[in-house]
C-alpha cells in the first residue's frame, strides 16, 4: 500500500460513503466474489452502522462501497420512496455522500437500494439494485446447524426445502410461502430473496440489471448477476405462481388511483370501511398519473 | 447369488490410537478399550460378505460393535480402517473412498435404514408422508402427484392407514413410527437395507409384526438386508447367516441354524443356552 | 439300470464341545455311507448313536469335525458339504438338498398355504404359482382344505408333521434328508406318506432317512446303515423290498 496515499475524507473525518476505503475495496471484492458464485452467500466483514441492524445496514454497506459521484440513487421501502426506513437511509446517503444525485424515477436512477420490493419497471442493463436482506440462508428453516447448511448448499441439496413445500401443499393445498420463496439460481444454489413478495420473484429471471443482496447482521453478500435464471422451487406438477388479485369474479384488480392492472397490489381499508387497493410501487403509479394527466390535457387542449 | 457387499478389515477407534491398540482389546483381552492409550476399539478385523438379496444377522450384547458396523457402511461414522465395496448393477463403489456427494447418492438410492430409534431416521416436524416425500426428493423424484401416490402405497403396503399419512409421526405409536422408518427406507427400492435393532424396545406383539413385515418385503422385493439385533428371536427369524460379535471383533460367523445348534464359541455356547 | 450316487459320506466324525463344562460330547463317528438317486438309505441303529447328528452334519446345522461329505451334482461337479462355504450350502438348500425334520420350524404367523409355499417363493417364484403348488401336495398329503388359509401353530401333531413333509417336498429336491418324519402320524396318513415317498424316489430321488418304525425302513429303504455310539457299520440290504 503507497503510504504517501491520501484517503479522502469530509471535515469531520469521514471518508466519502460513511465507510473507509478499506472497508469498501473489501465489501467490492465480496460482491466480485458473489457475481463470480451466484447465489452462494459470501461471507464479509459487516461493518458497524451508525444504526441499528436490521435497518439496512446489509444494503446499505453495498450500496456505500458501490455508489460514486457519478450516481442516481433511488431509495425504496416496500415499494415507497417515502417511507421511513427509506427516507432515513437516503438521507444518511446524501449526508455521507456528496455530489450523488438521488432521485425517485426508476428509470433515472444508476443505483436502487431497496426493501421488500422490485421496482415494477422493467430495469435495464445499466442499473444495479441491492436489496436488504433479514435472513440469507433459506435452508435455516429446515436445519438449524450452519456447518450442516453449508454442506447441504455445496451439495445442492434443497430436498428438504422441497418437502416443507410439500408438506405446504397437504395441509393448504397449496404453497403458502407468500414471500422470502426459496429460488436456485443458475441452476445450482438456491437463495432467498429477500422479503420480496412471490409477485416479484420472476423478476429476478434474466435480469438485465445486477441485483445484490446484502445481510448486515448474519454478514452475507449474494447477487443474481445479469441474464442469469432464477427458478423459484416447486414440484414438476404444480407449477409456480404469483399472487394474481383476482376478485370473487375473477377479475384482475386494478389500483384505485392509477387503474393498474399489472402492478403489485396493497391493500387497505378506506373510511367507510371498503377496501381499497393501490399501487405498492408508489414511483410507478405516480409515473402512470402524469402521463395519464398530460395526456388528458393534450385531449382538452 | 451375486456378491453385493464385500467388507474387509473394517474397524472402528475413538480416541488416539496406538500401534498396540488391536493385540491388546478384543475378546481375548475381554474388553474393547486399549490398556496402552485408553482408546476405545469399537470394531476390529471385521470380514464379511453380503450376497444379493440374503439376510446376514449381526448378533452380539451392547458395545459388542455391532451396530458400529452398520453406521460405518451406511456412512453416519467414519471407519479408521478397512475397506468395503459395493458391487452395484453398473458399477463398484470403493465405500470408503467415494466423495460427499457420491456418499449422500449412495444413501439416498441404494442403501436404506432402519433405526432403533425413530427419531434418527425420522423427521418429527414432518408429516409420515413427508418424510417418504423427503427421501423420495432426494432421490431426484420432483412430481408432486407422484411422490404422493409412491408414499400411500408405500405406507399401505407397510399398513399404516394412508388416511394417517398427513399427520406427524410424533403422534405415532412406537410400532407405527418403525413401519413409517421402514416404508422410508425402502421408498427408493434399495438393494442393501440396514436393520439397527428395529425391533428392540417395543411389545411383543408388535416386534412379530414388524418382523413379518420385514420378511414378507425381503422376499417380494429380494432386498439384501444386515440386521443388527441382541435378540436370538429376531435372528432366528430373519437372517440365512450370522455373526456373532463380542468386544469389537467377530467370533463366529456361520448358517444360523449351525449358530444356533452348534455353537463352537464359549460366548456364543452361553449366549444360545441362555435364551432357551 | 444303474444308481449314481448322489451322497457319498466318508469318515464322518462330529463331537461336540461344551466350553461351560468343558467336556467333549462324542456324536459320531468314522460314519460311511452312499446314496444314489431313486434309492433310499436308512439310518438305524439304538437312541443316542447320532442318527440325526448325521444328516444335521449333511445339512450342515452340525459343523462336522472330520470326515467328508461329497454331493454329486447333476452336472457332475462335487461339493463336499464338511467344507463348502456357507453360500453354497445355502444355494444348495435352496435347489438341490431338502430337510425335513419331526419339527415343524415356520414363522408363526403365517398362513399354512404360504409356509408350504416358502421354499418356492425364495427361490423365486411368484407367490400366485407357490401357493398353487403348495395347494396341490397338501391335497396330497391329506390335509383338510379349511386349515389352509390358518398359521399352523395350533395343528395337532399328525397336521403339523404333514405341513412339514409338504414343505420339504414342495422344492422338489435331488437329495432329501427325512429324520422321522411320520413320528406322530396316524396310520392312515402314514400310509399316505409311504405312498409319496416311494412316488418320489420313483421319480428320482435320493433320500437319506432316520425312522422311528422298523417296518419303515423294511418297506422303503435300499440300503441300511447301521450305526453304534462306535461308529458305522456298513450292512446293505440283499435286496430291494417291494
Amino acid at each position: 500500500m503507497n503510504p504517501y496515499y491520501e484517503l479522502p475524507q469530509d471535515e469531520a473525518g469521514y471518508s466519502f460513503g460513511f465507510l473507509d476505503e478499506y472497508a469498501k475495496r473489501e465489501v467490492r471484492r465480496n460482491i466480485l466474489k458473489a457475481i463470480c458464485i451466484p447465489g452462494y452467500q459470501t461471507p464479509y466483514a459487516s461493518r458497524e452502522m451508525p444504526m441499528g441492524r436490521g435497518f439496512g445496514t446489509g444494503g446499505l454497506q453495498l450500496t456505500l462501497s458501490l455508489i460514486g459521484r457519478g450516481d442516481t440513487l433511488k431509495v425504496i421501502d416496500q415499494g415507497s420512496d417515502d417511507s421511513v426506513n427509506a427516507v432515513n437511509l437516503r438521507h444518511f446517503i446524501e449526508l455521507t455522500c456528496p455530489g450523488v444525485d438521488t432521485t425517485e424515477r426508476t428509470q433515472d436512477a444508476t443505483l436502487i437500494q431497496s426493501r421488500h420490493r422490485i421496482p415494477e419497471m422493467r430495469m435495464t442493463s445499466a442499473q444495479t439494485l441491492v436489496l436488504q436482506v433479514p435472513y440469507p440462508d433459506p435452508l435455516v428453516v429446515v436445519e438449524p446447524s450452519e456447518a450442516r447448511r453449508k454442506i447441504m448448499h455445496g451439495e445442492g441439496d434443497y430436498s428438504r426445502l422441497l418437502t416443507k413445500l410439500y408438506e405446504d401443499i397437504v395441509h393448504f393445498d397449496e404453497i403458502t410461502i407468500s414471500h422470502r420463496y426459496p429460488t436456485r439460481i443458475n441452476g445450482h444454489y438456491v437463495l432467498d430473496p429477500s422479503p420480496i413478495p412471490r409477485f416479484d420473484v420472476p423478476k429476478l429471471h434474466q435480469s438485465p440489471a445486477l441485483i445484490l443482496f446484502g445481510a448486515g447482521r448474519e454478514k452475507k453478500i449474494y447477487a443474481v448477476p445479469p441474464y442469469t435464471n432464477a427458478e423459484p422451487l416447486v414440484f414438476e406438477d404444480v407449477p409456480f405462481r404469483t399472487e394474481d388479485f383476482s376478485d370473487a369474479q375473477g377479475r384482475r384488480r386494478s389500483c384505485h388511483r392509477c387503474g393498474a392492472t399489472d402492478s403489485f397490489l396493497d391493500e387497505f381499508t378506506g373510511n367507510d370501511g371498503e377496501r381499497i387497493y393501490q399501487c405498492s410501487d408508489s414511483d410507478y403509479c405516480h409515473q402512470r398519473l402524469s402521463t395519464q394527466h398530460s395526456a388528458a390535457n393534450e385531449v382538452s387542449r | 447369488m451375486k456378491k453385493i457387499l464385500g467388507v474387509k478389515n473394517l474397524g472402528k477407534i475413538h480416541g488416539s490410537g496406538c500401534p498396540r491398540c488391536l493385540e491388546s482389546t478384543g475378546p481375548d483381552a475381554g474388553s474393547n478399550i486399549c490398556s496402552h492409550c485408553s482408546s476405545v476399539v469399537a470394531a476390529a478385523n471385521i470380514s464379511f460378505d453380503l450376497h444379493a438379496g440374503e439376510v446376514l444377522g449381526i448378533m452380539g450384547e451392547s458395545g459388542s460393535g455391532k451396530s458400529t458396523i452398520v453406521k460405518m457402511l451406511f456412512f453416519d461414522e467414519e471407519p479408521s480402517l478397512g475397506e468395503a465395496v459395493f458391487f452395484d448393477d453398473e458399477r463398484q463403489w470403493d465405500l470408503f473412498s467415494v466423495n460427499a456427494a457420491e456418499q449422500r447418492w449412495l444413501r439416498n438410492h441404494r442403501f436404506g435404514i432402519v433405526y432403533q430409534n425413530p427419531h434418527l431416521g425420522l423427521n418429527f416436524n414432518f408429516s409420515a408422508g413427508g418424510n417418504i416425500a423427503e427421501r423420495l426428493l432426494m432421490s431426484d423424484l420432483a412430481h408432486y402427484g407422484q411422490i404422493r401416490e409412491r408414499a400411500r402405497d408405500l405406507l399401505t403396503r407397510t399398513e399404516v392407514m394412508p388416511e394417517r399419512m398427513d399427520e406427524s409421526p410424533k403422534k405415532f405409536s412406537g410400532g407405527m413410527q418403525q413401519r413409517v422408518q421402514i416404508a422410508k427406507a425402502l421408498s427408493t427400492s434399495p438393494p442393501v437395507l440396514f436393520l439397527d435393532e428395529v425391533t428392540t424396545g417395543l411389545d411383543l406383539s408388535v416386534q412379530a409384526r414388524i418382523l413379518d413385515l420385514i420378511l414378507e418385503i425381503q422376499q417380494e422385493l429380494g432386498t439384501a438386508m444386515i440386521a443388527v439385533t441382541h435378540d436370538l428371536g429376531v435372528i432366528r427369524l430373519l437372517a440365512t447367516r450370522t455373526i456373532v460379535m463380542k468386544n469389537g471383533r467377530i467370533i463366529e460367523a456361520g448358517l444360523t441354524d449351525q449358530i444356533l445348534e452348534d455353537p463352537q464359541h464359549a460366548y456364543t455356547q452361553q449366549l444360545v443356552a441362555s435364551a432357551l | 439300470m444303474v444308481n449314481i450316487p448322489v451322497l457319498t459320506v466318508e469318515k464322518l466324525n462330529k463331537r461336540f464341545f461344551l466350553h461351560e463344562q468343558e467336556t467333549f460330547i462324542p456324536s459320531c463317528d468314522d460314519v460311511n455311507l452312499t446314496v444314489n438317486n431313486k434309492e433310499m438309505t436308512a439310518l438305524v441303529g439304538p437312541t443316542g448313536c447320532g442318527k440325526s447328528s448325521v444328516l444335521k452334519c449333511i445339512y450342515r446345522t452340525y459343523l462336522p469335525r472330520g470326515g467328508r461329505i461329497l454331493y454329486h451334482a447333476e452336472d457332475g461337479h462335487t461339493t463336499d458339504l464338511a467344507q463348502a462355504s456357507d453360500h453354497r450350502i445355502l444355494e444348495l438348500r435352496k435347489r438341490g438338498i431338502g430337510f425335513v425334520t419331526q419339527f415343524l420350524h415356520c414363522l408363526p404367523r403365517k398362513a399354512t398355504l404360504d409356509v408350504v409355499g416358502e421354499p418356492l417363493l425364495v427361490r423365486g417364484e411368484k407367490k400366485a404359482a407357490a401357493r398353487d403348488a403348495a395347494a396341490d401336495i397338501l391335497r396330497l398329503l391329506n390335509v383338510p382344505e379349511r386349515l389352509w388359509h390358518v398359521p399352523p401353530a395350533t395343528f395337532s401333531g399328525g397336521e403339523k408333521q404333514r405341513v412339514n413333509l409338504a414343505r420339504g417336498l414342495i422344492s422338489r429336491p435331488r437329495l432329501l434328508l427325512l429324520d422321522e418324519p411320520t413320528a406322530s402320524l396316524d396310520p392312515a396318513t402314514t400310509e399316505r406318506v409311504i405312498e409319496l415317498l416311494s412316488a418320489i424316489k420313483a421319480k428320482g430321488v435320493a433320500m437319506l432317512a432316520v425312522f422311528h418304525h422298523p417296518e419303515l425302513v423294511r418297506r422303503l429303504a435300499d440300503r441300511v446303515v447301521e450305526l453304534t455310539p462306535q461308529g458305522a457299520e456298513f450292512q446293505e440290504t440283499e435286496e430291494k423290498i417291494q
